[in-house]
């Protein structure tokens, strides 16, 4: 497993692998169990979209892992996970110390910093380093429409980011449907901190090479939210036409991921 | 990475694969799954239907996984699921072929054109890859 006889890799990606995989199912299926369980959580569509978005990121980072588990270790997926496991870390630890002392549930942030943990070391230990070699190319690979595609996904993070700085409130006010709180805006912060991390592993690749298990990371997110997006616009849950920049890039990451995935695969 | 040595069957499945992703969320979602209810002219889903129609969501759930993992080995090793897939499309397109024909008011074609699709999709993906049953008994 992981193309590695060391117990204690396995062990720790084990471990992060439950804690993402359990995340992704709850809150993925059955987001009402962990507004349930956070009395801070209000229960309406806005948290209901927010946790399904989590749970989606989950799935991926669980399709990461699995990757690995075939393929061996990946510095890329190192270099996604181990920055978002820390700001989740932080974002739990700061949700939950604002707020009444009745009110508070550390599970979530408790089991962030395990997830963290266990990836340093699994990290320091399966690869030794952190060296960030040279590849040949740009991306590792002379074809251009990947290398293209691979740009514009970086330029669509940092676009992302800025976006943020520039109105933290914006997502939620360009988002028909979503309610402006306390609650919905730290949600909002954690899109930012999958933007950042994304934009950590891209700009890894950009100078030591694509990752094929961020592919099928991305890959996995893409055609989730893609489906996601086709029955909310068939359920017809979709108000005032939505947001048109959301759906630009759920259509965006979907065509982009596929092209990526299937231009590249048959090297792996 | 992917191992499935026919490209069409290649394309045909991975189409299949998100059509039963879409069907999954559709039913594992409560709001999608009374849309799609109300859709298809049915009463408003109490609790115990949307339940049933999770478990299918989990359903088509496993199957999408499945059609993933068959691209990933040679056809060889997936003709017995290719098989069992054939005919359980065929069978879910003989009962959605059964429910319009009984169908009063207006009918609701999505189910049956998305049945026949994926039964004559999969059909074809078993004989591009050589799984058809008959092609592997000698003596017949």
């Amino acid at each position: 497993m992981f193309k590695t006889d060391d117990r204690v890799v396995q062990i720790c990606l084990a471990i992060s692998y439950t804690i993402l995989a359990m995340y992704a199912f709850i809150n993925f299926f059955n987001p009402a169990y962990i507004i349930d369980q956070y009395p801070s959580l209000e229960s309406n569509d806005t948290t209901i979209f927010f946790l399904i978005w989590y749970g989606m990121m989950n799935f991926g980072a669980v399709a990461g892992i699995i990757y690995m588990g075939y393929k061996g270790l990946d510095r890329a997926y190192f270099a996604y996970a181990i920055p978002l496991s820390l700001l989740f870390v932080w974002w739990g630890y700061s949700g939950q110390a604002s707020l009444e002392a009745d009110e508070q549930r550390w599970a979530a942030t408790i089991l962030f910093a395990v997830n963290f943990l266990a990836l340093v070391i699994a990290r320091v230990k399966g690869m030794g380093a952190f060296n960030i070699d040279k590849a040949d190319s740009a991306w590792g690979t002379d074809d251009k429409i990947v290398q293209v595609i691979l740009y514009l996904a970086i330029i669509g993070q940092v676009v992302f980011i800025i976006q943020y700085f520039v109105n933290p409130a914006g997502f939620i006010e360009q988002t028909p449907g979503l309610e402006m709180s306390e609650t919905a805006q730290r949600f909002a912060d954690g899109l930012m901190y999958f933007a950042v991390a994304w934009t950590i592993t891209l700009l890894y690749q950009f100078r030591c090479g694509y990752s094929m298990t961020m592919i099928v990371t991305g890959l996995v997110i893409s055609v989730m939210f893609f489906a996601m997006m086709l029955n909310f616009q068939v359920s017809g849950a979709v108000e005032d036409g939505g947001n048109a920049q959301l759906t630009a890039v759920v259509i965006g990451n979907f065509v982009g991921s596929l092209i990526l995935f299937f231009r590249l695969q048959s090297q792996h | 990475m992917i191992k499935l040595e026919d490209n069409v069957s290649v394309v045909i499945i991975c189409f299949v694969t998100f059509m039963a992703i879409f069907y999954s969320f559709m039913f594992l979602g409560d709001n999608f799954a009374a849309a799609f209810m109300e859709r298809t002219g049915g009463a408003p889903p109490n609790e115990a239907t949307l339940f049933w129609m999770g478990t299918w969501g989990y359903i088509y759930l496993s199957l999408a996984v499945g059609n993933i993992m068959a691209l990933l080995v040679p056809a060889s090793e997936s003709r017995v699921y290719f098989r069992a897939m054939t005919f359980l499309a065929f069978v879910s397109l003989l009962r959605a072929l059964g429910n319009t024909i009984v169908a009063e008011g207006d009918v609701f074609l999505p189910p049956l054109i998305a049945s026949f699709i994926v039964a004559i999709a999969f059909s074809v993906v078993l004989s591009r890859t050589k799984s058809r049953a008959g092609a592997h008994f000698g003596w017949l």
